[in-house]
């Protein structure tokens, strides 16, 4: 099996492995194996694809530069392929949800109730995620996604708090309305380049090199950017996101969040702006209106918010739509931008909902009233809750400032084919709600963390465990090493934003 | 002799009825290893004799086209059959009648539906048409209460009354063409004559009867939960499979050059029968009731692969009805253990299940996912054929409604899984107990649920031969 | 008498046929009716035969067949009504009402 079928299927056979466990404790190190091999073989897999990559130098290239692909037929008749490749951005994407199904089984290390089905479910679910990211046959990708969002039901419905069915049900069934929209498209691509082209298939590149007719862009592009912006929190489709986040497990929320929908940013970008340039340079300024909206609600909304979940749910909210808007702005550094957000958001959101989940396994309460004073007991979730406030609003030193101030200036910059004064408008705007950001963060962690003690009950709490602080060490480690480091992370992205970007031209 | 497989059902039916009356209570326990032992063996004669012949003066084909389609059929009755025990054992306040004549009668349903397949005329259509669907209404019956008299009832007047306009229909092709057999008719109808439309409409409503598409579904709901659980799960396999087999026949193999022509009418069917099943069964609480509307929209989706004429649009249509018949049948195959040994026939009665029988409610999870057409299983990849056939007609509305209409039967189905997995279990509820025959039968149709659809050599070699046998 | 008459004769048959199928209230007269409808196609079935093809017999076997298959019908559902009659006493369709729609 290839490398890369590997990097897909280990959670799999983890799953099944967790599955087979006889014992309840036993599971969660089996999980935890589990996903520690895979993020070993993910740094194999990322170190050496730098090795190829830093050899590279940039090409006025028009299609996606894959590496270590694997490509077999699987329906002939109908062109579809089990093909896997990996390029800059999907291996940064991959990194990421490593990394966050590592620290997320950490997190979860002390589910009580029926670890084996959660843990089995995390894992098929983190399949699918990968499975995603690797596939470039489009058909294969769909069945990947939908892998991808079906556990969510089962994992918010039964391990969830507060109204969990409501938010599960309503949260599947949004994300497949998306799903639908985005198949729509598919099938538009295919039989239209099939017709076109009396090849029918769904390789991505196959599909790339079919110059789409601008009509036919002028109704799909939306189509498929709407599908998958409903899971990346476009306004006003994100409406199953504060209620699941809140509603979800901590070790889910963390994946939702972190990993999810960025499945949204990624799939918009590689196949919707990817296959249809035309399409996205009349859409554009649209969907950058539009995630504009999205930051500033975002982070208004958090303000009002008295619950630590929906508080960073809202914020991710915000964060995600950073992500859209980067890839809105169809310039060299916003799109960069965007998936330096997606991976940077995905280890700070991924940080903020493992602490939510500390902080509430002790003091079982979510509510920031509630609460107060916590830094005197519990130190260092306090400090680490700091840090990730701090790479929320994009603090100099961490991956956040980078992600953001690339899509920002990005947005100032305009593109080619957009109004530049719209574009610098709308950046503007956007940049502001750093400042927004900053008020919730602090107010909100302030009230929490510093000041008197509220509740007497708060003195006899403990901080951080020895797997609590791993979690969180590893997190922040991240953060803070892309924040200081960009230019591994930025060198590996460049080179496949490069070719969709030409494409534009 | 390639009429052998169905030579052999009706040998075995007079078998069963003859064992039953010969010895009575003592090959009680017989009856159904017979009955399995010779539906295989008609299988293995049917996979292992498959060549193109021609039989009785033209009247009878057997072809590759034709293993697929009767081995559905086959298969379909197998697992009906296998699950027999478990209606029949003791002390069960359901428990099933007079197995012997049970049998014999399911198996000859069973060689009607594969007459059907096989047949060349429109005498034989008609025939075959019936002795596939009379002995349901006998079933469906099998109860001998109200509300199976009701359901049978209402299942009979429609359908004879789909006969009838299936005949009267029939009628005025012999009198357009001058011809009862099929590939003979076919050269003769000439495009545009009122009588052709008239003939098209009425035969239009016969098939609408059988594959319970609207407004021709009205028994469905009745019909299903009035028979036993059973009866049931074959109505909504076997007989939508032959309904399909009928409209094969008829609208592609009599009315081929015309079917695009009628795309329109295709789409606004499909439509108004997926979203009337979906939007129904949301509200359904007992289970036989909501999976006769489950069963009509997928009805709605398999007659997408109508709007194109090619032989890949047929073999959508063909994969997804063996794919549905697996996936039906798993999704039953627990629902009769479930409400056999419980006696309730409700969605609320599944609570819990997931903690007292977790292999149960994995497999029917698995299933209504499969039904849903959720990824990996082959549901989803049935019914993206069958999208695609849409799609490449040019018909993207309809692939949106389909979609979306999918998302709705994920939400009912849904419904089921949380009460399995979400709700606790109710004071007092046992696990189930499944019978070694159940579950041979469960690992089968999960190993089918996903193989069918990972693999690629089932759709493959359904495509090559439906062009196969198209050719016109 | 030439074909004309005989269709509008197997028409008007099929006509009473449906119209006692949708507004009869007993269910034997039901039973009665479809009998109707499906004689009527038997009849045009011959007749077509005889004025279209007279040269085969097709049309007037599949009549013979169809009258068989017919009674087959009308058999069963006589079978079913009279497993109802035993339990409610009367034919009357409109009692049939318990399977909630």
């Amino acid at each position: 099996m290839g490398l890369l079928s590997w990097l897909i299927f280990i959670p799999f056979f983890t799953a099944l492995a967790v599955i087979l466990t006889p014992q309840p404790k036993q599971i969660k190190w089996v999980a935890l194996i589990g996903s520690g091999i895979h993020l070993l073989l993910t740094a194999y897999t990322a170190i050496k694809l730098w090795g190829v990559i830093s050899q590279e130098t940039f090409t006025a290239d028009v299609f996606a530069k894959l590496y270590f692909t694997e490509q077999y037929d699987w329906f002939k008749s109908l062109g579809i392929q089990y093909m896997l490749g990996v390029d800059g951005m999907s291996m940064a994407m991959v990194i990421l949800t490593s990394i966050i199904i590592f620290t997320g089984v950490l997190a979860s290390w002390h589910v009580t109730e029926r670890p084996k089905e959660f843990f089995a479910l995390l894992l098929v679910l983190v399949t699918g995620v990968f499975g995603v990211f690797l596939s470039f046959d489009l058909f294969l990708f769909f069945m990947f996604y939908e892998v991808a969002v079906l556990p969510m039901y089962l994992l918010i419905g039964v391990w969830g708090t507060g109204p969990k069915e409501y938010s599960a049900m309503k949260l599947t069934l949004m994300l497949m309305v998306g799903s639908a929209f985005i198949l729509v498209g598919l099938f538009a691509l295919y039989h239209t380049s099939g017709q076109g082209t009396g090849v029918y298939s769904f390789n991505l590149n196959t599909l790339a090199s079919f110059e789409y007719p601008k009509s036919m862009q002028a109704w799909v592009f939306p189509m498929i950017f709407i599908g998958f912006g409903i899971l990346g929190a476009l306004y006003p489709f994100h409406t199953w996101s504060p209620d699941g986040h809140a509603s979800a497990p901590t070790a889910v929320s963390m994946l939702h969040a972190g990993v999810l929908m960025k499945l949204g940013g990624y799939g918009a970008l590689r196949i919707a702006v990817y296959l249809l340039p035309d399409g996205a340079k009349e859409w554009a300024l649209f969907f950058m209106g539009l995630t504009t909206i999205n930051i500033l609600y975002g982070s208004f909304g958090a303000i009002k918010q008295k619950d630590l979940k929906y508080f960073t749910a809202y914020s991710s909210v915000s964060h995600c739509g950073i992500v859209l808007f980067g890839v809105a702005t169809l310039n060299f550094m916003g799109v960069k931008g965007a998936v330096l957000q997606m991976f940077s958001h995905g280890v700070m959101t991924g940080l903020f909902f493992a602490l939510i989940g500390m902080v509430y396994g002790r003091t079982h309460t979510r509510m920031i009233p509630e609460m107060g004073g916590l830094a005197k007991v519990m130190p260092w979730l306090a400090v680490c809750f700091y840090v990730a406030g701090m790479a929320s609003l994009g603090l100099p030193g961490f991956s956040g400032f980078i992600a953001e101030s690339h899509v920002f200036i990005g947005g100032f910059f305009g593109n080619a084919w957009n109004s530049s004064v719209a574009m610098q408008v709308m950046t503007v705007l956007a940049t502001m709600s750093i400042v927004v950001t900053a008020v919730y963060v602090l107010r909100g962690l302030g009230k929490v963390f510093l000041g008197p003690i509220t509740d007497s009950h708060y003195l006899s709490l403990t901080d951080a465990g020895f797997t609590e602080k791993l979690t969180t060490g590893i997190l922040i480690a991240v953060l803070f090493l892309v924040g200081v480091f960009p230019q591994f992370l930025i060198k590996l992205i460049e080179g496949s934003v490069l070719p969709i970007l030409n494409r534009l031209r | 002799m390639s009429m052998l497989p169905e030579i052999i059902i009706i040998l075995f039916a007079f078998l069963i009825i003859a064992l039953d009356l010969i010895f009575l209570d003592k090959a009680k326990n017989y009856l159904v290893p017979v009955t399995v032992v010779g539906i295989l063996a008609a299988c293995a004669v049917l996979i292992f004799n498959n060549s193109d012949t021609l039989m009785l003066g033209g009247r009878f084909v057997s072809g590759a086209m034709h293993l697929w389609l009767k081995v559905t059929f086959l298969i379909a009755t197998l697992l009906v059959v296998i699950l027999v025990p478990e209606s029949t054992s003791e002390n069960l306040k359901n428990r099933l009648s007079s197995v012997g004549e049970f049998l014999t009668i399911l198996l000859f349903t069973l060689a009607g539906m594969m007459y059907l397949v096989s047949c060349q005329d429109l005498v034989t259509l008609y025939v075959s048409l019936e002795l596939a669907t009379i002995p349901l209404m006998v079933l469906s019956s099998w109860n001998r209460d109200d509300q199976g008299g009701e359901g049978a009832i209402k299942y009979l007047v429609i359908g004879a009354l789909a006969s009838a306009f299936l005949l009267y229909g029939f009628g005025l092709i012999y009198a357009l063409s001058g011809e009862l057999s099929i590939p003979a008719i076919m050269p003769q109808l000439t495009e545009g004559s009122p009588a052709l439309y008239l003939a098209a409409a009425l035969i239009t409503a016969g098939i609408g009867f059988k594959l319970t598409l609207f407004p021709f579904h009205m028994w469905a709901p009745d019909a299903y939960q009035g028979a036993p659980i059973l009866v049931t799960a074959y109505l909504s396999g076997a007989s939508k499979a032959a309904g399909l087999v009928v409209a094969l026949q008829i609208f592609y193999r009599l009315f081929g050059h015309f079917i695009v022509d009628w795309a329109p009418f295709v789409a606004v069917l499909a439509t108004l029968t997926m979203t009337l099943g979906n939007v129904v069964a949301v509200l359904q609480e007992n289970l036989k009731r909501f999976m006769a509307f489950s069963a009509i929209s997928q009805a709605g989706y398999i007659i997408l692969g109508f709007l194109g004429n090619t032989g890949a649009d047929i073999s959508a249509m063909i994969f997804y009805m063996l794919v549905y018949v697996f996936t039906n049948l798993a999704v039953f195959t627990v629902l009769i253990v479930h409400v056999q040994q419980t006696g309730k026939e409700t969605i609320q009665s599944l609570r819990g299940m997931s903690r007292l029988n977790p292999g149960l409610a994995l497999i029917l999870m698995i299933g209504l996912f499969g039904l849903a057409g959720i990824p990996p299983l082959a549901g989803f990849i049935g019914k993206f054929f069958l999208f695609n056939v849409a799609a490449k007609s040019g018909y993207y509305w309809l692939v949106v409604l389909a979609v979306l209409n999918s998302t709705v039967s994920l939400y009912y189905y849904l419904r089921l899984v949380r009460q399995m997995y979400i709700e606790v279990p109710a004071e007092g509820d046992k696990p189930l107990k499944i019978k070694p025959l159940t579950m041979l039968g469960l690992g089968f149709v999960t190993v089918g649920m996903l193989g069918l659809g990972l693999i690629p050599y089932f759709y493959e070699q359904i495509g090559r031969d439906a062009a196969q046998w198209l050719a016109f | 008498m030439n074909l004309y008459h005989f269709i509008i004769f197997s028409l008007f048959l099929f006509s009473v046929g449906i119209y006692g199928v949708l507004t009869r209230r007993s269910a034997v007269g039901i039973l009665i009716a479809i009998e109707l409808m499906l004689n009527a196609g038997a009849i045009n079935l011959a007749v077509f035969n005889r004025y279209l093809a007279p040269d085969k017999v097709d049309g007037q076997i599949m009549a013979l067949f169809v009258m068989a298959v017919a009674a087959a019908e009308v058999l069963v559902g006589m079978a079913i009504l009279i497993m109802l009659f035993r339990r409610k006493k009367s034919v009357d369709i409109g009692q049939l009402d318990i399977l909630r729609h």
